[in-house]
């Protein structure tokens, strides 16, 4: 029977062990009459693959079309989304199609989305199923009613975890012993039967709090050294390419280190390369963190530097790609939240609808005196599309924010509003050079706390900064302004830095003007900035706010100029950078000084580098080279 | 400042509501001086809502009604504890709903 695809078919469905009425109520979708969608959940490792793929095979079987995207794969963005459904192959019309998505926490972002635009607007032939580890939220609930199915992965019944660990090749004694730890979570059963087969008289007690992180210790012990080397190095990965591979296990041909990787229980091929099981990467990230930071350490400097050599040359989906890789390797809390939420978000962000202005108003007239709201009542009446709003678990509005591009903004409203004076006053005088964009986000007001940090606010901040970055590849900067210490705090590590002498009062409060400069390389160059200031990204660290450099435990103080000629140029290490490109960027389109501005600042830099100057060459004829510092 | 007990019936609708009011207790502490929401008691109805006991030192009766308005929470009724006797310390919180 084996190589034809019905016995592919059979091998699915009967892979699948103890999950007959989780099946059963999915494929409802597929009846007429039955529910539209159905969203599966459970904790990680629960089994919604396993389960997704038996319902694909069994739809496909009944004749269904399906489409199926992965979380994991996508830019968490409606456009990919779009694009991602039309990369796929078109059913024939009317034909009943399911559209499966995959590991759809990721796509918590567009979750609103998703859920009031997307699902609606499908064919009436379409249904959907997705797999999520979050139980739906009273929004989905409300959405669809009993039109939504729900289906919770729990642990599997005693008599079926014994099932797949005899097929597994343990006996009974084994099959018992391993059942009374892991307690029926499919994850830690496949881990434990590995473990068991490589090590059968491994102790029996590895009854711990976090099984399955003792059980990927259990089972990492079992592996040879250089699949337990690659494993670690690519721990700090959210993704596994031969191109990624190749920095981070020089000892051997990366296609070697993919073949071992992707042979083991808890690795999955994905369209993006070789994905590590959440649970597994996140216990071996931890132990190699607490183990050898050293080497952790190393591997992510290997990871930074590959990563950014990719992000130069890559355009549309491989630049998401590679901006998601830096991304992942950013520590920072803000930044990490805004694009790999780690928990349930209990506020729905989204554009403001029409029937959202008197909630705006209500809001501001709470916290603001009457001038101010007359402000926000002028850019709502100008820019509607700017406000995004922060939605409780009810779908009342909590709070909001205005951003936009400043060229959508109406010249007079702009001149009107004492918010955006300071901004407009910076921008003439540091203007941004021609195609690059420049962002407003004027406010941010919660109806209970107000300006002040809190958890709606603190989604819409996230929100924004999301925003802000997809904005598209030519944003340079984002201008703000903060009230209190505490935002001013909370937005800093991410770059965002008071504007000096600009401070100034309206409505009876004091306004900081704060910008976010992303640099010539909008937002690749600033994840980059974010990811190498994380302890341990780069052996070199520059620190664009104290305008230092870290080398070999030296702190090198640098001029704002040689600050800002030294990023340039590490942002393009290994490349030749032009004059031009370092006069355009550096200094800006205003720059008329004389001409050999660069070379002072390059050769106040060699001077401060000491016995690291010569890692900053000159390339006759062209510019400037760093090499690695 | 003086104790309060405010009951709120049906204050929430799901336990999602409870969660992420759950979460605003930081900043809501922080943003009203004249209030100190101490603790809540929440309960679920069987309607699938859930009702909470909510304690709280605040300067007045006054202070509570903007809190529950800022939190957009109704308020049954504002009552000053006259005396509290305390058995035993609270146990560990109750699992959210």
């Amino acid at each position: 029977m084996g190589g034809t695809f019905g016995a592919l078919l059979a091998e699915r469905r009967a892979a699948l062990v103890g999950r007959d009425a989780e099946l059963a109520a999915l494929l409802g979708v597929l009846d007429d009459g039955g529910p539209l969608a159905a969203i599966v959940h459970g904790v990680a490792g629960a089994g919604k693959s396993a389960l997704l793929r038996a319902f694909r095979a069994e739809a496909v079987a009944r004749g269904v079309a399906v489409v199926a995207i992965d979380g994991r794969a996508i830019e968490p963005t409606e456009h990919a989304f779009r694009a991602a459904l039309g990369a796929q192959e078109p059913a024939q019309p009317g034909r009943r199609t399911v559209l499966v998505v995959d590991t759809a926490e990721r796509l918590r972002l567009i979750d609103g989305w998703l859920r009031r635009e997307l699902l609606p607007s499908l064919p009436a032939h379409v249904r959907v199923v997705l797999a999520t580890r979050d139980a739906p939220g009273a929004a989905w609930r409300s959405s669809f009613g009993p039109l939504l199915q729900t289906v919770a992965l729990g642990p599997l019944a005693p008599s079926d975890a014994t099932e797949v660990l005899h097929r597994a090749g343990l006996d009974d004694e084994q099959a018992a012993w391993v059942n009374r730890f892991t307690r029926g979570h499919p994850l830690s059963l496949q881990l434990a039967a590995s473990a068991v087969r490589a090590r059968p008289g491994a102790a029996e007690d590895a009854i711990l709090p976090t099984v399955v992180q003792e059980l990927a210790a259990l089972y990492l012990d079992g592996l040879d050294a250089a699949t337990r080397e690659a494993l670690d190095a690519t721990s700090v990965l959210r993704r596994v390419t031969l191109s990624l591979l190749a920095p981070l296990v020089p000892g051997e041909p990366p296609q070697a280190a993919f073949a071992r990787l992707s042979g083991l229980p808890f690795v999955e091929l994905g369209r993006e390369g070789l994905v590590v099981h959440d649970t597994v990467r996140e216990a071996v990230l931890a132990l190699l963190r607490a183990a050898d930071p050293v080497r952790h350490r190393a591997y992510r400097a290997a990871a930074w530097r590959q990563i950014r050599g990719e992000l130069a040359g890559a355009t549309g989906a491989a630049r998401w790609a590679s901006v998601a890789d830096m991304l992942a390797l950013v520590e920072e809390p803000l930044v990490r939240e805004a694009f790999f939420p780690a928990s349930v978000q209990h506020y729905a962000v989204e554009r403001a609808r029409p029937q959202d202005r008197d909630a705006i108003e209500a809001i501001a007239a709470r916290h603001e005196a009457p001038a101010e709201v007359a402000q926000v009542r002028a850019w709502w009446e100008a820019v509607p599309h700017a406000f995004r709003v922060a939605r409780d678990p009810r779908g009342r509005v909590v709070a909001f924010t205005v951003l936009c591009e400043v060229g959508d903004v109406p010249s007079r409203l702009l001149a009107d509003d004492p918010v955006c004076e300071p901004w407009r006053r910076h921008l003439a005088d540091h203007p941004v050079p021609e195609g690059q964009q420049v962002l407003f986000a004027r406010q941010a007001l919660a109806h209970g706390t107000g300006a002040e940090t809190s958890p709606c606010l603190a989604a819409l901040l996230r929100d924004l900064e999301r925003a802000s970055l997809e904005s598209g590849p030519a944003v340079r900067r984002i201008y703000s302004v903060v009230r209190g210490e505490a935002l001013q705090a909370q937005i800093a590590p991410i770059g965002f830095a008071p504007l000096p002498g600009r401070e100034f009062e309206h409505g009876g409060r004091m306004h900081r003007p704060t910008l976010l400069d992303l640099g010539p390389d909008s937002v690749a160059g600033w994840v980059s900035r974010l990811a190498a200031d994380d302890p341990g990204a780069d052996g070199a660290r520059l620190d664009g706010d104290a305008r230092e450099l870290l080398l070999g435990g030296r702190r090198i103080a640098l001029t704002k100029l040689e600050c800002d000629v030294l990023r340039h140029l590490r942002e393009r290490e290994g490349r030749p950078v032009t004059r031009e490109s370092l006069l355009r960027d550096v200094w800006g389109y205003e720059w008329t000084g004389g001409s050999n501005v660069v070379e002072v600042a390059v050769s106040g830099l060699r001077r401060k580098l000491g016995d690291r100057a010569g890692a900053l060459e000159t390339v006759r004829g062209v510019g400037y080279r760093l090499r690695e510092l | 400042m003086p104790l309060y007990l405010v009951p709120r019936t049906r204050a929430w609708l799901s336990a999602e509501e409870v969660a992420a009011a759950a979460d605003c207790v930081p900043a809501v502490n922080a943003t009203l001086p004249d209030i100190r929401w101490i603790r809540s008691y929440i309960v679920a109805e069987e309607d699938g809502t859930f009702s909470g006991y909510c304690v709280y030192e605040a300067s007045g009766p006054e202070a509570l009604r903007r809190h529950g308005d800022a939190l957009m929470l109704p308020t049954d009724a504002i009552k000053p504890v006259a005396a509290t006797i305390v058995a035993a310390p609270d146990p560990e919180p109750a699992a959210a709903p």
